[in-house]
């Protein structure tokens, strides 16, 4: 019979210690400061934003110091604050059209009105391991470029004034956007709902669906139309006021791609759109968003079901880091009296089993004594 | 529409908001718990004149921006109404069957319960509870409740002074709701800083 451990409030707290003697590590070596994790790492901040729910770089950069670097753990850390927030009221949808960008390409076209603004980005460096960065070194500011105030229209507008591409949805504003952080998360459900979970799902797990739908999971065809990043203004209409005020400016990523188009007899075919919004600085993130969205909308758009990326419950219920570590780690909960009652069903059948291999084998001996007997005879 | 607060003018509610809703909360989880048993509210609160104490505290406690509130007539008053849209902004609505709370003053007759919501057998919790402002808690004791909590029977009374024929009608009423459970409403009678609960697993009897 296995016994639970004693002394475990005494482990517990030893533990906690141990952790925070190991989150400061070599007090010998500067601590890291929340300045440096805001501003040198600012891609997993974006990422602890975007999957914690929360815009804040400051908390978020709180979270990756306190969690050591986990980046699951710390949106933890970020989701688990977030509930404690009072809410003051919605915003109004953000004006990505009128966005100050600082990056902004299109795979569909190559001249388009605004054109197009490499920015910083990852995608055209060799992949070298850089050892300079071993020392520190100073850094020589880049160029700049005078801005050129030329606005730059959505993409997916272009193509909608031609009337090539589905609408971007309704535009009704009385309809409130459902809130998977207020009511459970029931099916089917509505664009908009699987929008909000796709925004703050896991960005492997979408990465990994989107690849799917790519290599023939359930395939779109897909094109990015459209990737900006930049800053965008938030306004909300306070009640006294009844205008809109801005509040404050937070920096998104939004990818737009095109699909396959649909038709039936009496409609034209249009392109069909797949949409992704991530905060800060995440391409990766806001085009398997957009992937994934457009392979959600495969009933809506009369496509048969067979892909996961496809499958709505499949998707929306396994994209929650924080609720997949949960279930996943809870394992490491004691289960002991599950267990014992699994060992004795284990053993029980060992025992009945040995038990049956002596009765065969007693018959079989029997048999054969019987047989030797009559052979004898 | 709503009155604009005008923020002179609105009470000022909690003066230490965290402790005070916490024991409010209590207060209330302590009413459901031993129903017939008459809580206090203890928070220090400025309320807007008309609206008990205990619903004032309630409201700053239990509302905000996702519920929906019904409040009675009487209660409609620019004081009330602005001090909820600003320290909570509930959603004030005009059919009970719309509203997950319902305040209902001294000054107006109870509505029928059949007319809020009640939930359904698989979601009882979205009915409205309704919060009943009395004349007095401890009347002449003319209803006996048993039920969960109650360690063996209770007596209470309630009196109500712009509604006279509230004690004899409310019986009937309730054991409707009593036998919707697991739905039904669920309810609170308050006298200023008073409170005392009625979930609707109570039953009542006359005597």
């Amino acid at each position: 019979m296995y016994v639970p451990v004693k002394g475990g409030e005494e482990a517990i707290l030893n533990s906690a210690r141990l952790l925070e003697e190991q989150r400061r590590g070599d007090p010998a070596i500067p601590e890291l400061t929340i300045e440096q994790i805001e501003s040198q790492l600012r891609f997993a901040v974006d990422r602890v934003m975007t999957e914690g729910a929360l815009y804040d770089r400051t908390l978020a950069a709180l979270a990756i110091k306190q969690a050591s670097g986990d980046l699951v753990e710390a949106i933890f850390l970020v989701r688990a604050y977030r509930t404690t927030l009072p809410r003051f009221g919605g915003t109004l949808p953000l004006a990505t059209p009128a966005m100050r960008i600082a990056r902004r390409i299109s795979a569909t076209f190559k001249d388009l009105p605004g054109g197009q603004i490499l920015g910083a980005s990852h995608d055209y460096t060799q992949r070298l391991l850089d050892f300079s960065l071993l020392q520190p070194h100073a850094v020589a500011p880049a160029p700049e470029a005078a801005a050129t105030g030329t606005p730059a229209p959505v993409v997916t507008a272009l193509l909608g004034d031609e009337g090539l591409i589905e609408s971007a949805g309704t535009a009704d504003p009385s309809l409130q956007p459902p809130d998977l952080t207020r009511d459970p998360l029931e099916f089917p459900a509505s664009r908009s709902l699987r929008l909000q979970n796709l925004a703050r799902g896991d960005e492997g797990f979408l990465l990994a669906l989107g690849y799917s739908t790519q290599r023939g999971y359930g395939s779109n065809h897909p094109f990015a139309a459209e990737i900006r990043h930049g800053t965008v203004v938030i306004e909300m209409v306070p009640d006294e006021l009844g205008f809109a005020v801005a509040i404050g400016e937070i920096t998104v990523t939004e990818c737009q791609m095109v699909s396959q188009f649909q038709g039936s007899r009496d409609e034209p075919p249009r392109f069909t759109r797949g949409y992704g919004l991530a905060f800060g600085h995440s391409e990766r993130k806001a085009m398997s968003m957009a992937l994934v969205d457009r392979s959600l909308r495969a009933t809506e758009l009369g496509e048969s079901v067979d892909a996961p990326a496809q499958s709505e419950e499949f998707v929306l219920m396994h994209s929650d880091n924080v609720e997949a570590s949960g279930f996943v780690q809870h394992l490491k909960l004691p289960h002991y009296v599950d267990f014992q009652a699994e060992l004795e069903l284990v053993r029980r059948m060992h025992r009945e089993r040995n038990a049956d291999a002596t009765a065969s084998k007693a018959t079989s001996h029997a048999l054969q004594d019987h047989a030797a007997q009559e052979s004898l005879a | 529409m709503i009155a604009t607060p005008d923020l002179a003018t609105v009470a000022t509610g909690f003066e230490r908001p965290i402790f005070a809703a916490q024991s409010t909360f209590r207060a209330l989880l302590n009413a459901f718990a031993r129903p017939g048993t008459v809580e206090e509210v203890c928070a220090d609160l400025d309320a807007p004149h008309g609206l008990d104490d205990a619903m004032a505290a309630i409201a700053l406690t239990l509302l905000d921006r996702d519920a929906s509130i019904w409040l009675s007539p009487s209660l409609r008053t620019q004081a009330i109404e602005s001090f909820i849209r600003f320290h909570t902004g509930a959603l004030q609505v005009r059919d009970p069957r719309d509203a997950s709370f319902a305040f209902i003053g001294n000054g107006d007759a109870a509505p029928l319960l059949g007319s809020f919501a009640m939930g359904t057998d698989d979601a009882p919790e979205r009915s409205t509870t309704l919060y009943v402002s009395v004349t007095s808690l401890d009347s002449a004791k003319t209803w006996t409740a048993h039920g969960p909590g109650i360690d063996g029977s209770i007596r209470l009374g309630v009196s109500r002074a712009n509604d006279p024929s509230f004690s004899a009608t409310f019986l009937a009423q309730w054991m409707v709701n009593h036998h919707r459970f697991p739905a039904g409403v669920d309810l609170v009678f308050t006298k200023g800083r008073a409170l005392c609960g009625l979930p609707r697993s109570t039953r009542i009897t006359a005597a």
